[in-house]
């Protein structure tokens, strides 16, 4: 879009300067309380503005009302924001203070909150798209919009006798927990079909289940008692900025840090050592460090025989299997490097390893992790303060998922047979009795191929919320195609995104000002309230909102046909997420005492597992996981290769610092960092492919290509090729046009889907 | 438009700045039911929901043409604008319009040229700015307030627009009300006049001046314009350019002499100075049409400057 006088444009800026600025805003005109006293106000021609009622709130400029909030993309950090609002306009906002892991700050993408509020780009209003994809949208009420939706469902209904022909994708766009209310939704108007799974993490999840029984990671503010860290795969200085603050004081008190990665991370420039590994041979290299600790006796004797099984056959594998210049050679690692870190880490109590989520995205992700885990577990780092395998935990999400659990309505009728959880945070999954009909489950890390392959009924609607499907499921044109199958794709939106542009009606959604909820993360122990600060702006409903009117079109066309209650107050269903288990857990007896601030969860240690009573099968942390083996895995954490290459270069496509996933990148404060996407490779590479800094260049596989400029550096691997993932407003950029849906190789367990190869890609570059 | 252009060789003297008003008032009408009827057709056009509303503020706004002439064409100047010139009167046309509309003003994609003043005037272009709060508390002056404050941005143009409306009413009654009195003193700081105008010409010189010829102009700059929309903007343009010439015109004569009788006002929109970058748009909205109305007096400010 030609943008040369626009109000984004350069030059759009300081026009305000024109107008004097704040030293003659209107409250000080003279005129205005002129007007008042004229007495002439009462017949005015106005057709628009409404007689002012006398009770609107006076204006002071000194005050802000101050409003508790919480970041709720899927960031580490979720962080306890403070809102400072004014007129009713939020005007900017700040970290929680009395959160020590937020500790006041914010990312600079938290604090570009009030950039996507106010957003002009934000959508407003419910429309609807005459032809998908036409660029040809009407303006409806929501009861219109919702009076569409309905009739269709009641018609697809009817057609096929159940509604799967309905499909919802949903992922981490919102974790406030009011927002499980688009799942009870779906699970009030019947059984219905879900992409089910976790593009993020799954394979690690289940691997951590295997070991341990559960994902339960260390409390990250006990990292500071680390006397060795090592961070693996993960890139906090930009994705978990207030978790540096553990590391640097772990540093400070003398422990060593060490950054693994195949990218010479900003996380890595700030380790004490870096290594740049092959990527996916992390497995390998955690295993050759494993040997060595062994043939050092450096085992915990004491953990490995009273608090584990299937040691020995791990020691045995290790010794016939493993060697140090084994994993030297698939790691690229030096063996000697290999042998002093893995002695270090051995003898520096506690130590800890933070598993990053990039380490497991792989096919061979789940064993990976799994041999971490055995690393930490054999030198007795687990149940340690300051040590631990930290992956993510799940123990503060206690909520009563009040708006989520949704009764189906009578006579509905779904699919028969068996299915799994619903992704990581499906807390029904197994507690219900087996019902005579379930949900059906597609893979939601093969959105695209379960859309085009699903039968009997077709995916005739699809409901996306909480998600940007074209921005974040893999092989775009395979997307393409399947979203031409269906009959009506409705999008729940802030952004104009590409999931937009291929839906036939788009429903503006609140932002985290603009409704209640409670948030929780799944990194630290703190618990958030989210009060509304602002009235939602345009026409924007909350999620359980736009729930609770389409169930009120739904029973208006056909009583009964939705169980969803039809009023509801979001403050309201916010209060109904808390039970004494939360409070308890908080410390707290009411969630008003949460308006003071964050509460942290008052665990017995801030070590996961520090009673030794795991989850397991055995009871035990299981080196041999006879359950992992039953779903198809090894039993022992032994070495799985990857994947073979199709092209000639590792693709990479991992986060950026000015993005979540598709999110922030599209906001003018981020864009003022991150103007365009870069294909990132090293100069080595640069120069047999005759490519320049800053020259356009098309990276291309089997799947599709993109066109971009390279930037050159010597921080990726020689044989890489690195995008962030990002969703640019301006710009017709997307890393799914590389990415397959090869799926990890572990995760089905307690996601319901196996992961997703993300970093198992590869493709070739040439100047465009 | 202004009540003094109407009126050939007022001499307005520093005097006689009241009286001007004052004078005006008997030939108010006209101008002042073209004012209003443009406005109530502007207004609504850029309120549209749909193609009903659009084509309805489309035909309202032809209609005031065809009955008040052009402002312009009437003082003889060029011409704002061709009268409605819309080949087709059809569903189908109407319902391009709408989607035109859409992709210029409301979404649901990002839209090149949003219709709200804290889009145009904040240092980095965002809602619900200091813009909307100064047209908040207009609207609040007036004993009035956008329907659901606070969620609908308050500098929406349709809402600016309804605000002029009313301060266009207040001047006529407020112009009866000063005939009726002797002259203020120069230096009297307020009086029910005085403070519509102010308010008056801080919206549509100052305010309005400030965003809505940019915004005019980057609209037209988009392809494919339906005819009835870039018709509306370039009225648009052409009263709020008048509107604010006008006012500047008596502004510099009252600051002239009461320099500082009231903190409200800075004389930021100079006679003569176009508050509009770029005059290439200028004559492509506002000249290019043929006369329409009688001729006037050849300027509005030549008397008055
Ligand atoms: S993106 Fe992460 S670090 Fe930034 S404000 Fe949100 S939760 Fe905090």
């Amino acid at each position: 879009m030609p943008d040369s006088t626009g109000p984004n444009a350069p030059d759009a800026p300081n026009r305000a300067s024109s107008r004097g600025g704040s030293s003659c805003s209107m409250s000080r005109r003279s005129f205005l309380k002129g007007l008042i006293a004229s007495g002439a106000l009462a017949t005015l021609p106005c057709g628009l503005l409404l007689p002012r009622t006398a009770s609107a709130a006076p204006f002071n400029k000194k005050d802000f009302q101050i409003f508790r909030n919480a970041c709720p993309r899927n960031c580490y950090d979720t962080c306890s924001i403070v809102t400072y609002v004014r007129d009713g306009v939020v005007q900017f906002v700040e970290g929680a203070p009395e959160s020590t892991f937020t500790a006041g700050g914010l990312c600079v993408k938290g604090y570009a909150y009030p950039r996507r509020v106010y957003s002009p780009d934000r959508i407003k209003y419910p429309m609807v798209q005459d032809g998908r994809g036409s660029g040809n949208w009407r303006r409806v009420s929501w009861d219109e919009a919702m009076q569409r939706i309905a009739s269709k469902l009641l018609e697809i209904k009817e057609k096929d006798g159940n509604l799967l022909g309905l499909a919802l994708t949903k992922y981490s766009g919102n974790f406030g927990i009011t927002n499980y209310g688009v799942e009870g939704m779906m699970s009030s108007l019947g059984y219905t079909t879900r992409l089910v799974g976790t593009p993020c993490w799954p394979a690690g999840i289940d691997a951590q289940n295997y070991d341990l029984g559960d994902m339960w990671c260390n409390d990250p503010e006990d990292m500071e008692k680390s006397h060795y860290v090592i961070i693996w795969g993960a890139n906090p200085a930009w994705c978990s900025v207030h978790s540096m603050k553990y590391v640097y004081a772990a540093r400070e008190r003398g422990a060593k840090i060490v950054v693994i990665d195949p990218v010479l991370t900003q996380t890595s420039a700030k380790g004490d050592v870096a290594w740049q590994p092959e990527t996916g041979s992390d497995g390998a290299l955690a295993l050759g460090m494993a040997r060595h600790v062994l043939d050092l006796g450096l085992v915990d004797r004491d953990f490995v025989t009273s608090n584990a099984v299937g040691f020995e056959e791990f020691a045995a594998y290790l010794r016939n299997n493993v060697t140090v210049e084994w994993a030297a050679e698939k790691s690229g690692i030096p063996a000697d490097d290999i042998r002093r870190v893995a002695e270090e880490f051995a003898t520096a109590k506690p130590a800890t390893i933070w598993i990053g989520y990039g380490m497991q995205r792989h096919v061979n992700g789940g064993a990976a992790v799994r041999a971490i885990d055995a690393l930490v577990a054999m030198t007795g780092n687990v149940g340690k303060v300051g040590g631990g395998a930290r992956y993510g935990h799940l123990q503060t999400w206690g909520f009563n998922y009040h708006a989520m659990i949704q009764k189906a309505p009578a006579g509905s009728t779904g699919f028969v047979g068996k299915t799994g959880p619903k992704g990581e945070f499906d807390v029904t999954a197994g507690s219900a009795a087996p019902a005579a009909y379930t949900d059906r489950a597609l893979n939601i890390n093969k959105t695209a191929q379960e859309l085009l392959d699903a039968q009997n009924p077709p995916v005739r609607v699809l409901w996306s919320s909480c998600k940007n499907p074209f921005a974040q499921d893999f092989d775009r044109n395979k997307l393409e195609k399947a979203f031409n199958k269906l009959e009506m794709v409705v999008s729940v939106e802030q952004f104009f995104t590409e999931t937009v542009r291929h839906s036939d009606i788009v429903l503006p959604v609140t932002t985290l000002f603009e409704e209640w909820t409670v948030n929780a993360s799944y990194w630290h122990y703190w618990v958030s309230l989210n009060e509304q600060a602002i009235a939602p702006m345009h026409e924007a409903k909350s999620n359980i909102e736009i729930a609770a009117l389409l169930s009120k079109h739904m029973n208006r066309l056909s009583p009964g046909s939705c169980t969803y209650p039809q009023d509801i107050d979001t403050r309201e269903w916010m209060e109904k997420e808390f039970n004494k288990g939360v409070y308890d857990l908080l410390g707290i007896s009411h969630w008003q005492e949460l308006r003071k601030g964050p509460a942290k969860a008052r665990m017995p240690s801030s070590a996961s597992w520090s009673d030794r009573k795991f989850k397991t099968p055995s009871g035990k942390y299981e080196f041999r996981s006879d359950l992992c083996a039953s779903h198809g895995h090894k039993a022992l954490p032994e070495y799985k290769e990857g994947r073979k290459p199709y092209a000639p270069y590792r693709l990479l496509t991992p986060h950026s610092k000015f993005a979540i996933h598709s999110q922030f990148a599209n906001l003018d404060w981020m864009e003022e960092f991150q103007t365009e996407p870069f294909v990132y490779l090293h100069p080595a590479l640069a120069k047999a492919k005759g490519i320049a800094d800053l020259d356009t260049v098309r990276v291309f596989n089997p799947i599709g290509e993109v066109k971009l400029r390279a930037k050159i550096t010597e921080t990726v691997p020689g044989d890489c090729l690195l995008l962030y993932e990002a969703w640019f407003r301006k710009l017709d950029f997307n890393v799914q046009n590389l990415v397959d849906d090869e799926s990890a190789d572990m995760g089905a367990y307690k996601t319901g889907a196996p992961g997703v190869a993300i970093h198992d890609q590869f493709a070739d570059v040439a100047r465009a | 438009m202004n009540h003094t252009s109407t009126l050939p060789g007022a001499a307005v003297s520093s005097q006689q700045g009241r009286l001007a008003v004052q004078d005006g008032q008997s030939g108010d009408t006209g101008d002042t039911a073209r004012e209003a009827c443009l406005l109530r057709g502007l207004r609504d056009l850029f309120a549209a929901r749909d193609a009903n509303d659009l084509r309805a503020a489309s035909l309202a706004l032809d209609a005031c043409r065809v009955r008040f002439g052009c402002a312009r064409a009437t003082r003889g100047a060029a011409p704002c604008t061709t009268p409605g010139a819309d080949t087709a009167d059809t569903p189908g046309h109407w319902q391009e319009a709408e989607y035109a509309f859409n992709r210029l003003f409301v979404g649901p994609m990002a839209v090149p040229a949003p219709p709200y003043a804290s889009a145009w005037l904040e240092t980095e272009p965002r809602l619900m700015g200091e813009a909307a709060m100064d047209m908040r508390a207009l609207y609040h002056a007036l004993g009035r307030a956008v329907p659901g404050e606070g969620t609908a941005p308050d500098d929406h143009l349709s809402f600016e627009l309804d605000a002029a409306l009313a301060l266009l009413a207040l001047r006529g009654a407020g112009n009866r009300i000063a005939s009726s009195s002797d002259p203020a003193p120069a230096t009297a700081p307020s009086t029910p006049a005085a403070d519509v105008e102010d308010a008056w010409r801080w919206l549509v010189a100052e305010h309005m001046g400030a965003w809505v010829p940019r915004f005019v102009q980057r609209a037209l700059a988009e392809p494919g314009v339906p005819p009835a929309i870039a018709r509306a903007l370039a009225m648009l343009l052409c009263w709020q350019e008048d509107a604010a010439t006008a006012c500047a015109s008596l502004h510099h004569i009252e600051t002239a002499e009461s320099a500082g009788g009231t903190d409200a006002f800075r004389p930021s929109v100079a006679p003569g100075v176009a508050p509009r970058p770029g005059s290439a748009d200028k004559s492509e909205a506002c000249g290019t049409s043929e006369t329409i109305g009688a001729p006037g007096a050849s300027s509005p400010h030549s008397t008055t400057a």
